[in-house]
């Protein structure tokens, strides 16, 4: 069983190879499609003319063919260069070292909110099915998804720290008064219990507090709609009938014989809402004023520095393609019905 | 391990961050006003006992705003706005400009740069000698840099060769005659002279911007390579200066720490107060901290916002309006039916100027229409009395031989939502009533620049800032030649003509005259019509005080205190 998983693990990762190697083709060539000029984006002396941006574009190596470009840029990422941001003034990758953890944090955080909020009620919708309960988590899981995520967070953030001043201050992951401590993971509340630090991680904790809520609210919607559906299924379903039928109890129905077959499709689309949560937060990043990877690459993006773009094109590809994976496997193991391919 | 408490006592922030712990900072405000800990709060953190003793260290002034700085070089490739307010601070240039105290309403206690008053600041004196041809700077005995280095006439001859080298600065330097390296000549360890060909009024001002930083060549010169001379690589991510800051923490994308250069001895300012500068990209947020209080100094808040603070009247703020800089309403002179003074003329008449003051900038800005009908002065940017007229507008559009009107585009930058799109909404309104069909269109911010460097433009919005104050100047770039800063395309041969006599014009009548015609021209041809010069708001708390306006928009802080 261990030998064939990691064989399938393997070869996992090997055809995953050709899909990010079209995925980096493909962003480059579509970020040099952008209309705008980066050497002209970054004259920005008063007196900038002509000779100016032509220097500026040998500097930045862009008066060379677009295949030649292509060349050295996968010279350097062989040897784990992906450039330098443009609107940092550091190389991507230190970049992405500190904001990749925030984001992961974040997005750890408000996944397992999400998740703690609606599998159980989703749970208790099916068994409660048409009774005022089902139709009160019916309005909850509307509101949720009608509700645009940044005005949520507006909204937490006018309440619990504007009006009654119980949460953090929204910006940032640290506190004002201090001074940040060095990243040892880059995840501020693992570094501080890594410091062995209970006040910094209190402080970190509650800086996660809001944006997490905030990020949350959207996953609640298609999280308890699934959980809902698919309980229900399961509850209706021959195995749930014969179980009944031979007298096992209500409890061990539900939990030993319903529930791990509603799970699958939870699964799939817990991945899909932990994926959209990594990638795609640029609002909350951005009134949080977090340090994630998301308002990261679009500012770079509006910017037409194309090396953070690039590299978070890559990196979130990867992502997704690690998490997938991970989704099967925790689906086999549930479901063994469910074949993990490689 | 060491509780947080215990670090207060040490001594040395920069050492024990290197150790990676984590640093109480006090700000006197919050333990006031009790939101100390806000996030704290919400997690059960209490007051800490000895965070009390932290009331004897030094002030921290806290300062909220938009943009993260992307590079630490002066004169780096790119550099952005947000990078000034760290390189201004931990650099010095060889002299800077004085201040004047601001007299207007709400402004008391403020000061503004005074461009006619040139002080030392590397040098401890100069004297323009040789007719103007010369200029001897006599360097301060005992200045130092950072690293306790003395500075010498060798640093200062390496950074100013630098700032005529490299590409950002290159440009700037010619401005004020500075081209090559040779005309900066070493006197000996603590005089350095620059020379001129002949006496040019913009060669101290341009020792004074941002570009002519003095470096610590030889830190520099340890990280310069034969293809890097100038160690720009490295001047992007470290700092090898003697400024009144030094960088202290510092999280790209999130914040910065400025702590006081103990020895600085390059001018005056009391320098007590340590800076924390975070970066809040979302103006809410922003407003959010304003209203609090929560934080010394508030910028780059929408005019609304300003306007809301004000009306509550709970905060105080700050609004400077640089009197170099104007926002302008372009028309490319180049493409038809724009090359059409008539044209121009009734677009200029028939822009709802007062209303746009109001609805866009919430009156947030110095108006720069309803000026004399004649020039009167050489104040120059100040206001052409152009005001809405419509009846003038159609007939002058009548006169162009456009009686029905004719359909135009006015571009915009897709960003900018709070100033260009309702600027563009009026426009297209108010042109409608003399029968121009204005169609706005969004253009991506990235596209924005190139479109503007290729002059493909017909109808836009442009912001016009000069860093030196002299008329002339502005004139030069802003109303001729081939760059994107000539917004109009304008090119009026008696314009070109007369800014390249002012150029070199040492009579100060005729110079005055040529001004003169200038400002005539700008008014009768209006290649681009002013609309006001926007004023920079600052919110600012009660305890901050000193607060120096800057030609470059960015923090002067060596003048700040905080009680």
């Amino acid at each position: 069983m261990n030998g064939s998983l990691a064989k399938a693990i393997l070869a996992r990762i090997w055809t995953a190879l050709p899909v990010l190697f079209g995925v980096l083709i493909v962003t480059f060539v579509l970020i040099r499609a952008l209309p705008g000029d980066p050497a002209i984006q970054y004259a920005t002396s008063p007196n900038a003319g002509p000779a100016e941006i032509e220097a500026i574009r040998r500097e930045m190596g862009l008066d060379r063919s677009v295949f030649e470009q292509f060349l050295i840029y996968l010279r350097e990422i062989a040897t784990g260069n992906f450039g330098n941001s443009m609107q940092t003034g550091r190389s991507v990758m230190s970049d992405f070292a500190t904001r990749l953890p925030a984001t992961l944090e974040l997005a750890a955080l408000a996944f397992f909110i999400s998740i703690v909020v609606s599998l159980p009620l989703g749970i208790a919708a099916a068994l409660w099915r048409n009774t005022w309960f089902d139709q009160l988590c019916r309005v909850m899981s509307s509101f949720a998804a009608a509700m645009p995520v940044f005005f949520f967070g507006l909204l937490l953030i006018y309440f619990f720290y504007f009006r009654w001043g119980i949460a953090a201050e929204p910006i940032g992951r640290w506190p004002s008064m201090i001074i940040p401590p060095d990243p040892i993971t880059g995840f501020a509340t693992i570094d501080a219990l890594l410091m062995g630090d209970w006040e910094l991680f209190r402080m970190a904790f509650g800086k996660l507090l809001m944006p997490a809520a905030s990020m949350a609210i959207f996953a609640v919607a298609p999280l308890l709609r699934m959980m809902r559906g698919s309980m229900i299924d399961s509850l209706e379903s021959d195995y749930v009938l014969a179980a009944k039928a031979f007298g096992i109890s209500r409890t061990r129905v539900v939990l030993q014989y319903a529930l791990p077959n509603a799970m699958l499709p939870v699964f799939a689309t817990a991945g899909m809402v932990l994926s959209t949560m990594l990638g795609a937060n640029v609002m909350i990043e951005k009134l949080f004023a977090w340090p994630g990877i998301g308002a990261y690459a679009v500012n770079s993006l509006i910017a037409l520095d194309y090396a953070p773009v690039q590299a978070f094109v890559l990196i979130v590809a990867a992502l997704f393609v690690v998490m997938t994976l991970v989704i099967d496997i925790v689906s086999a193991i549930v479901d063994p019905r469910y074949k993990l391919r490689g | 391990m060491a509780t947080l408490p215990e670090m207060l006592d040490e001594g040395s922030h920069d050492k024990r961050n290197r150790n990676g712990k984590a640093i109480i900072m006090h700000r006197r405000d919050f333990l006031r006003s009790g939101l100390a800990f806000g996030g704290a709060a919400a997690v059960g953190l209490t007051f800490h006992p000895r965070l009390l003793q932290a009331q004897g260290q030094a002030g921290v002034i806290r300062v909220i705003a938009e943009g993260a700085p992307n590079t630490l070089d002066p004169a780096g490739t790119g550099y952005n706005i947000p990078s000034v307010n760290i390189t201004w601070n931990v650099y010095d240039r060889l002299v800077t400009f004085g201040q004047a105290p601001l007299t207007g309403p709400g402004q008391e206690g403020a000061f503004i740069y005074d461009y006619d008053n040139i002080v030392p600041q590397v040098a401890e004196s100069y004297e323009i000698v040789e007719d103007g041809k010369v200029i001897r700077f006599k360097l301060r005995a005992g200045a130092t840099f950072h690293d306790g280095s003395p500075v010498t006439a060798d640093d200062v001859k390496w950074s100013l060769d630098r700032a005529v080298n490299v590409t950002t600065a290159k440009n700037q330097m010619g401005t004020g005659s500075m081209t090559d390296p040779k005309q900066f000549v070493v006197v000996d360890g603590s005089t350095i002279e620059v020379h001129v060909e002949r006496a040019d009024r913009f060669t101290l001002p341009n020792l004074a911007l941002l570009f002519p930083a003095i470096f610590n060549s030889k830190v520099a010169k340890e990280h310069a390579t034969a293809e890097d001379p100038w160690a720009t690589e490295w001047l992007k991510t470290n700092v090898a200066g003697g400024g009144p800051y030094k960088l202290g923490n510092y999280q790209p994308g999130q914040q910065f720490v400025l702590e006081p250069f103990a020895d600085w001895k390059n001018g005056d300012g009391p320098r007590t107060a340590r800076i924390l500068y975070q970066i809040v990209p979302q103006a809410a947020s922003r407003r959010i901290a304003a209203e609090r209080g929560e934080a010394d100094l508030v910028r780059d808040l929408p005019g609304r916002d300003i306007a809301d603070l004000l009306s509550a009247g709970k905060v105080k703020v700050l609004g400077v309006s640089n009197p170099a800089a104007v926002t302008y309403i372009a028309m490319n002179n180049k493409i038809a039916p724009f090359d059409n003074v008539k044209v121009r003329q009734a677009i200029a008449w028939s822009v709802p100027y007062q209303d746009m003051l109001e609805a866009v900038l919430y009156e947030r800005g110095k108006p720069m229409f309803g000026g004399p009908a004649e020039v009167t002065s050489t104040q120059w940017p100040s206001p052409l009395p152009f005001t809405q007229d419509l009846d003038k507008a159609k007939s002058l559009l009548a006169e162009a031989g456009f009686p029905d009107g004719f359909e135009t585009t006015f571009s915009i930058d897709a960003d900018d939502t709070t100033v260009a799109e309702p600027v563009a909404t009026l426009m297209q309104e108010a042109l409608g009533k003399i029968g121009i069909k204005v169609r706005i269109d969004k253009v991506p911010s990235g596209q924005m620049g190139t479109l503007l460097t290729e002059k493909k433009l017909p109808l836009f919005i442009a912001n016009a800032g000069a860093w030196l104050r002299s008329p002339d100047y502005f004139f030069r770039i802003f109303y001729q030649g081939e760059t994107r800063w000539n917004f109009g395309s304008y090119a009026n041969p008696e314009m070109i003509d007369i800014v390249a006599k002012a150029r070199w014009e040492t009579d100060p009548k005729k110079y005055d005259e040529l001004v003169m015609r200038m400002i005539e021209l700008a008014r009768t041809e209006v290649p681009v019509i002013p609309l006001w010069s926007a004023f920079q708001d600052t919110v600012m708390s009660e305890a901050v005080g000193g607060y120096t306006y800057m030609f470059h928009r960015s923090l002067e802080l060596r003048h700040l205190t905080k009680a």
